[in-house]
């Protein structure tokens, strides 16, 4: 049965507020459903404790998830659009991104940060931006980007998992994207953590995306696999990891990547472009 | 769980973390508590329930209040305890802190050290409001103004904070009217503020001022000097041991950024 992203999404947070009582989501309109409904009926299910509105205050919702990963708490936070994250960078970059590093390994911050980028057409200038780019340089921070609903499904769950700060960008385009999860789609546990498939390790620290911008035509045009298993061809999400800094990007991803076999249509991959050969 | 800012040392120590460790990690050796990562501004003691220090002035406020949610979420009787100076209620984060604690009803316990300056700049220089305490009241969030200078009236100010936070009563400020009686930082020449005024500041230490008091209800004073004597001594040998103490090897500067789990995974 084809479910939209955004069902999928609301299923892959269903599953870990159940199967986990440290998670807990909040952010802006959440317990009322959302802006996309993402989080609907999610409160009426789990209770208004662990699906929490929050004021229209983005540095302070982001400190509070932020302090309670600290200690313990599995925050999912949700920032309505990834525009609105300018307000958030101050905890984002010099906090929970650094925690890790300025506590030599005593504390971590388990937590994501969930936001939609993309423009579709009459947002306007405020709510229309793809910032992936400025985020992939942060250290310390995980940057996720699905780019269909069986991809979010699993990189969702395994954000949550993870253990590291993740910003988590959904794409306004793929909202309505159809795809049928697989029998199996929930997580077997010793994938737990894993996002990719291991033949993607030796590509050092990035994986270069690419269905995202498709989404502008309408659609993806390549053949769905189910999670875990890729397609050979390209990979299909933009995952950085900063892990060394500065650490030039390998030449060889950036002659073999897929984002040279389509066309840049979305500024998110002209920026990230722009920024990788920045950094080389 | 004690979060404080970059100026917390004296904090970090009066919560119980090693001395040597402490000292050893302001001048980033291996043996720091921070294994030599976080220095000066960012000490973190998880063991003794230090959660941190944040470098950017009112940064973590709301990681206090976040602290404070996770305990209100499992129910535990633990409090967020959150020092600040006057300097960070020019940031948005400490008014949209104060409201979401107030709000949702955080047991965290914000300790504002007024000392009159945020950096270079005095306080009239910098705030339309005299006393911190009132940051407070459009929230009608508890707070008191006390002399921060008197170790008996915070003694008692802080427990009575602390009890009404555990029985569920919400958030409080305590404002400690204070002096800063250095510069900003180590090396400033401080050409803000005069000789006079530094003078005075001296005449209202606040160990002095205890001393004084324990003095005059029988405590002997040469008691007193030898206690510190004796605190003088165990720095300065944990100063010369922290000294001693090697420096992180360059080749773990990645250490530390991301969990294992990260690495392995994510990419891979």
């Amino acid at each position: 049965m084809s479910q939209t992203f955004i069902e999928i999404l609301r299923r892959a947070l269903d599953e870990e507020l159940s199967r986990d009582p440290a998670v807990h989501l909040l952010g802006e309109d959440v317990a009322a459903g959302g802006a996309f409904g993402v989080t609907r009926g999610l409160a009426q299910k789990h209770g208004e404790k662990r699906v929490r509105n929050t004021p229209i205050s983005e540095a302070a919702i982001t400190g509070l998830a932020t302090g309670a990963a600290i200690v313990g708490l599995r925050p999912v936070l949700e920032i309505m659009f990834i525009d609105f994250a300018t307000l958030s960078l101050d905890t984002l970059v010099n906090q929970s991104a650094k925690y890790r590093y300025m506590s030599g390994g005593q504390l971590s911050v388990p937590m994501v940060v969930r936001t939609q980028a993309g423009a579709a057409g009459g947002a306007a200038a405020q709510h229309s931006q793809s910032l992936e780019s400025w985020f992939v340089h942060v250290p310390g921070l995980v940057v996720v980007a699905p780019s269909s609903p069986a991809e979010a499904y699993g990189l969702l769950k395994s954000s949550i998992r993870l253990g590291d700060p993740v910003l988590f960008i959904e794409h306004k385009r793929l909202y309505t994207m159809k795809e049928a999860l697989p029998e199996n789609a929930e997580l077997p546990p010793d994938r737990q953590g894993a996002c990719c498939p291991q033949r993607h390790r030796r590509h050092a620290d990035c994986v270069l995306g690419d269905a995202r911008q498709r989404a502008g035509s309408g659609g993806s045009a390549l053949p769905r696999r189910a999670f875990p298993q890729r397609s050979s061809t390209c990979a299909r999400w933009f995952l950085w990891i900063w892990r060394r800094s500065p650490r030039p990007l390998p030449r060889r991803i950036a002659r073999s990547s897929p984002m040279k076999r389509y066309a840049m249509v979305d500024s998110a991959r002209r920026s990230l472009r722009a920024s990788a050969r920045a950094v080389r | 769980m004690l979060f404080t800012s970059h100026r917390g040392h004296g904090h970090v120590l009066a919560k119980g973390s090693d001395i040597e460790a402490t000292f050893a990690e302001i001048i980033g050796r291996e043996t720091g508590q921070c294994r030599g990562r976080g220095g000066s501004m960012h000490l973190v003691d998880a063991a003794k329930g230090v959660l941190g220090a944040t470098g950017v002035v009112g940064g973590n406020l709301s990681l206090a209040a976040g602290a404070a949610w996770a305990a209100q979420a499992r129910g535990d009787k633990n409090i967020s305890v959150v020092f600040f100076g006057d300097g960070a209620t020019g940031a948005g984060a400490f008014h949209e802190t104060l409201n979401l604690a107030v709000l949702w009803k955080l047991p965290v316990l914000f300790v504002c050290e007024n000392n009159g300056y945020a950096e270079f700049t005095s306080r009239e220089e910098h705030s339309n409001v005299k006393f911190v305490r009132r940051f407070a009241e459009p929230y009608d969030m508890g707070a008191r103004t006390i002399d921060g200078n008197d170790v008996l009236e915070v003694l008692s100010a802080a427990g009575e904070a602390i009890r009404s936070l555990r029985a569920g009563e919400g958030p409080y400020l305590l404002e400690c009217m204070t002096y800063r009686m250095a510069g900003h930082f180590v090396g400033d020449a401080q050409h803000y503020r005069s000789k006079e005024e530094l003078a005075a500041m001296r005449e209202k230490d606040p160990i002095e001022r205890l001393k004084k008091h324990l003095v005059a209800n029988g405590v002997p004073a040469a008691q007193l000097d030898s206690v510190g004597e004796s605190a003088k001594e165990e720095v300065l040998r944990a100063v010369e041991r922290a000294r001693a103490a090697r420096r992180p090897d360059p080749a773990g500067v990645g250490d530390y950024v991301y969990s294992a789990a990260s690495l392995n995974a994510i990419v891979g």
